[in-house]
């Protein structure tokens, strides 16, 4: 599964989703996205991209998922107002504590979801292989109401608006914290395959998560969760992510892939307690690449702003197939990473890890247990084929009925180009043999 | 509680399952959500508790000391438990609409919802060779620095020394601008360094300020006062300081602030200053912990002659512990103390011999027929009588009352009604009889069976143990 093809890397990043400030003593840092574009440009990364500065999205871009009313109060609250909106404020979760109401809410709600929405229609024209969007990630949201630091869900309608072009999107999440804005959104469908790692228990945000949960409906098992303890390091981290990755791709073969790459699940994080060093949390995302579907990476959690501004740096670095020095560039925000100056931040060694061997095993066995499932629910691609019939018959009539079709264009009807890929593109040769 | 969420595998057999079970449950927690203040003496070290997840036994949890689990939350205000979990709400209200149609658009077909948005193309990799770009960028900062020592405006600050200036003009804002200049001007090196350069006057350079540059020092003295008020509430530093200065100004000029000079200067005063103040640990009266060793008995009481270990049967021990009426050896009651429980099931007899296999039965009851004491003798003979035809299924027979069925009740340690002490003028010495060991408070366990204060006894034959005053009663008849 490794490949060295390059790939079309589209970078998202709008020069004033930094200046913005939760509130004294917050963990959520935007500015931590202005000091990741900085060590990004200054290691040479930027050149290597198509860089864009991303389109604002409209409430009509944020109405696809969430509901008129809640858009609407975010729209018109600030913070001198706010107290007359006392009533809908506690409706929407919004005033308290995790997410409170701060000058230019809408604005960076607005920035950070038209970038992920431009990321998913850069990728749905084939623009681009991989969109990057680090401002985006926002995983807890939910229809109408804020939660866990998140107003917008944007992966929620990134993945909207990949599903015009894609049959099946997988989402993968490795935030310390469950991805369960973007699971209870999917939860009935089995359009997008949900994929959380996360840590679970003992009180920790969100709650939800469990290994039970597996979506409903029409979605049963195409909502996977992974519940881990805490103090995870990299070995076992991967021991976890490699065979889970390997399962849903094998069952589910999704055409679109949005990994979230909170970075919170990194040592030393303010809220997560896992154990991960960068190389670890990177391992994650250059498996993703390698997997070679069309992928839109987006930041999210990650409480230790420097350490962030290292691990996405790190894994832009991944995603463009550039190796880069541990040593960091004079950027202008070099005092932030003193004393040590260096790029990778380490695991804690002997801090101990919660999950024990026979626990990982027993969770990747149940884990696949239930992805094997997903072979004979019924799924998208049973109801491939009869929807190919009618599109061919369509496109027989737009064209003229003298002409007769060359063999190529015979060829190219049988499988749609988002289903499968020729040639060093294709990943999954046996499956793709076994299925046609 | 549902014992299936527990023992989602069933629950292991035989006599190792029985032990495995038993030391299990003492493992079992109700943590409440409540924050609870509690006296330093109290704390007794540190446990991992965790959530009792599906991929696991709680069996699990013997492996690590001090390693505890959890299903159910203990919720003090309701007097009740409750799951530890979230939900996923289902409805109208929380899912999102995938387009309904299940073939979507294919690829290449126009969006006709969605045209191509209007985001700006800022850099197109490949255009221009990386050393060519790398060269620019030294010369747009070059410019720059020579820009800032010529600019009045900022000479008064950074462009007094070139070293300032120079690291001024290293900062993104100037990088950035010169990529963005490289783009607009499609790449061509010529186009772009005359833009560099080019202005209506000869001395006119480009300069790119950030908030750093931007600022005035008047401006920058008013933001570390205000800093010092209102601390990081941008909305109030630019409402009674700097009005003139947008939010995301003051957020990025924060930030940028925290890398300067003046920012590490005002860190070290603000150190320095601290620690020449005393620091004032109020620690509470840290005597020593209630029944940390209250329990151990004097060397005269806890003689090697006396009862075996309640917990273990030891009857040799270099420390004994009271334990209600009997006696506990050290590594017994420091797992009593940790887990509240002793380190073997507590009710002999029926409930372990149902557990036996055919052949151990057997053995025990050959075992009865031969050498030992006759005490031993006479307690394997009244469990097999007794036992043998429940297990072939046959009605237990009617026991008497008075029947230990399971290990013979050690005399106790402590005797309720004990005869006297004497002094050696005849007189006669009352001694306060010790309190059993108190249930770790502040830790709310489940129904302990071997705690000394509830025995239930077996489910399915009421064991009668001798309560203290029979006992006593017992040895002063015997005696």
């Amino acid at each position: 599964m490794t490949s060295t093809s390059p790939r079309t890397v589209a970078y998202f990043y709008d020069s004033d989703v930094g200046n913005f400030h939760f509130g004294p003593s917050h963990p959520m840092k935007p500015h931590r996205l202005a000091v990741t574009h900085s060590l990004v440009l200054n290691y040479g990364l930027y050149k290597k991209m198509h860089v864009y500065k991303p389109y604002r999205a409209s409430s009509q871009d944020m109405v696809r998922f969430h509901s008129g009313e809640y858009i609407d109060f975010l729209q018109r609250v600030t913070p001198m107002n706010i107290h007359s909106f006392s009533k809908s404020a506690t409706h929407f979760n919004v005033g308290l504590d995790d997410c409170p109401v701060f000058d230019g809410l809408y604005d960076f709600c607005s920035m950070y979801t038209g970038a992920s929405l431009d990321g998913a229609t850069k990728l749905n024209h084939n623009t681009c292989d991989i969109a990057i969007n680090w401002s985006g990630g926002l995983h807890h949201a939910k229809k109408f109401e804020a939660s866990g630091f998140c107003y917008i869900n944007d992966i929620v309608v990134a993945i909207l608006e990949l599903l015009k072009y894609h049959p099946r999107v997988l989402y993968i999440d490795i935030d310390c914290h469950h991805g369960d804005g973007v699971q209870e959104a999917f939860y009935l469908t089995d359009r997008v395959m949900t994929l959380s790692l996360h840590q679970y228990g003992n009180g920790f945000f969100p709650g939800t998560g469990d290994m039970y949960e597996l979506g409903s409906e029409a979605g049963k098992y195409y909502s996977v969760n992974v519940p881990l303890k805490g103090g995870i390091d990299d070995p076992s981290y991967m021991q976890i992510f490699k065979p889970v990755i390997t399962s849903v791709m094998e069952y589910y073969r999704p055409t679109a892939i949005v990994l979230q790459c909170g970075a919170d699940s990194l040592a030393l994080d303010r809220l997560g307690c896992f154990n991960l060093s960068t190389r670890g949390h990177g391992e994650c995302v250059k498996m993703v690449k390698d997997l070679n579907v069309p992928t839109l990476v987006l930041g999210g959690g990650g409480y230790v702003l420097k350490n962030v501004a290292r691990c996405w740096t790190y894994e832009t670095s991944i995603l463009v197939d550039t190796e880069i020095s541990d040593e960091l560039p004079y950027t202008t925000y070099y005092e932030y990473f003193a004393p040590d100056l260096c790029l990778h931040v380490d695991s804690i060694p002997r801090q101990e890890n919660g999950n024990t061997k026979a626990y990982i095993e027993s969770i990747i066995r149940t884990t696949q247990d239930n992805l094997r499932m997903v072979e004979f629910a019924p799924s998208v691609q049973m109801h491939e084929r009869p929807t190919d019939f009618i599109k061919k018959e369509e496109d027989e009539d737009m064209k003229n009925p003298d002409e007769r079709e060359t063999e190529e264009e015979a060829n190219a009807r049988v499988e749609p180009e988002n289903e499968f890929y020729n040639g060093e593109k294709d990943n999954d040769q046996d499956a793709t043999s076994r299925t046609t | 509680m549902a014992t299936a969420d527990v023992w989602p595998g069933g629950e292991p057999t035989g006599r190792e399952g029985a032990l495995r079970r038993h030391l299990s449950r003492q493992r079992e927690l109700f943590p409440s959500r409540q924050t609870e203040l509690v006296p330093v003496t109290r704390i007794r070290g540190r446990c991992s508790v965790g959530l009792l997840s599906g991929a696991e036994q709680p069996h699990h949890y013997l492996e690590k000391e001090n390693s505890f689990y959890y299903c159910l939350l203990f919720d003090p205000a309701q007097r009740s438990l409750v799951a530890d979990r979230g939900e996923i709400r289902v409805g109208e209200e929380y899912q999102a609409a995938p387009p309904a149609d299940r073939c979507p658009l294919r690829p290449g077909e126009p969006d006709l919802e969605r045209a191509e948005p209007p985001e700006t193309l800022l850099w197109t990799p490949g255009r221009i060779d990386d050393a060519e770009v790398d060269t620019f960028l030294r010369l747009a900062r070059s410019v720059g620095t020579l820009a800032r020592a010529l600019d009045p405006s900022v000479t008064g600050r950074c462009g007094a020394s070139l070293h300032l200036a120079a690291a001024a003009a290293g900062r993104d804002t100037t990088t950035q601008h010169a990529l963005d200049a490289l783009h607009a001007a499609d790449y061509r090196l010529p186009a772009a360094l005359s833009g560099l350069v080019a202005g209506r006057r000869a001395d006119r350079l480009t300069l790119c300020r950030d908030q750093l540059d931007a600022w005035t020092t008047s401006e920058t003295q008013l933001f570390e006062k205000a800093m010092n008020k209102c601390g990081k509430v941008f909305g109030d530093i630019r409402r009674d300081f700097l009005p003139w200065k947008s939010t995301a100004q003051l957020v990025e000029y924060y930030y940028l602030w925290k890398t300067a000079d003046r920012y590490l200067r005002r860190r070290l005063t603000k150190a320095a200053a601290a620690s020449g103040r005393p620091i004032r640990l109020l620690l509470p009266d840290c005597g020593r912990w209630d029944g940390a060793e209250g329990g151990q008995m004097s060397p005269d009481r806890g003689h090697a002659g006396g009862p075996a270990c309640a917990g273990c049967s030891a009857s040799r021990a270099s420390r004994w512990f009271a334990w209600g009426w009997r006696r506990l050896c050290g590594p017994c009651w420091l797992h009593w103390r940790r887990y509240g429980g002793l380190r073997r099931p507590p009710t002999r007899g029926l409930q372990l011999l149902s557990e036996l296999s055919e052949e151990e039965l057997e053995q025990l009851a050959a075992a009865g027929g031969g050498a030992g004491s006759s005490a031993a003798r006479r307690r394997r003979r009244c469990r097999t009588e007794r036992l043998l035809p429940l297990r072939t299924g046959q009605s237990a027979p009617s026991a008497p009352a008075w029947l230990v069925t399971g290990e013979r009740a050690p005399p106790p340690a402590i005797e309720a009604f004990p005869r006297p002490l004497k002094a050696p003028d005849g007189s006669i010495i009352y001694t306060p009889v010790r309190s059993r060991p108190s249930v770790a408070a502040g830790r709310l366990r489940g129904l302990s069976l071997d705690s000394p204060s509830a025995l239930p006894g077996s489910p399915v034959l009421r064991v009668r143990r001798p309560s203290i005053s029979q006992t006593a009663h017992r040895r002063s008849s015997a005696s």
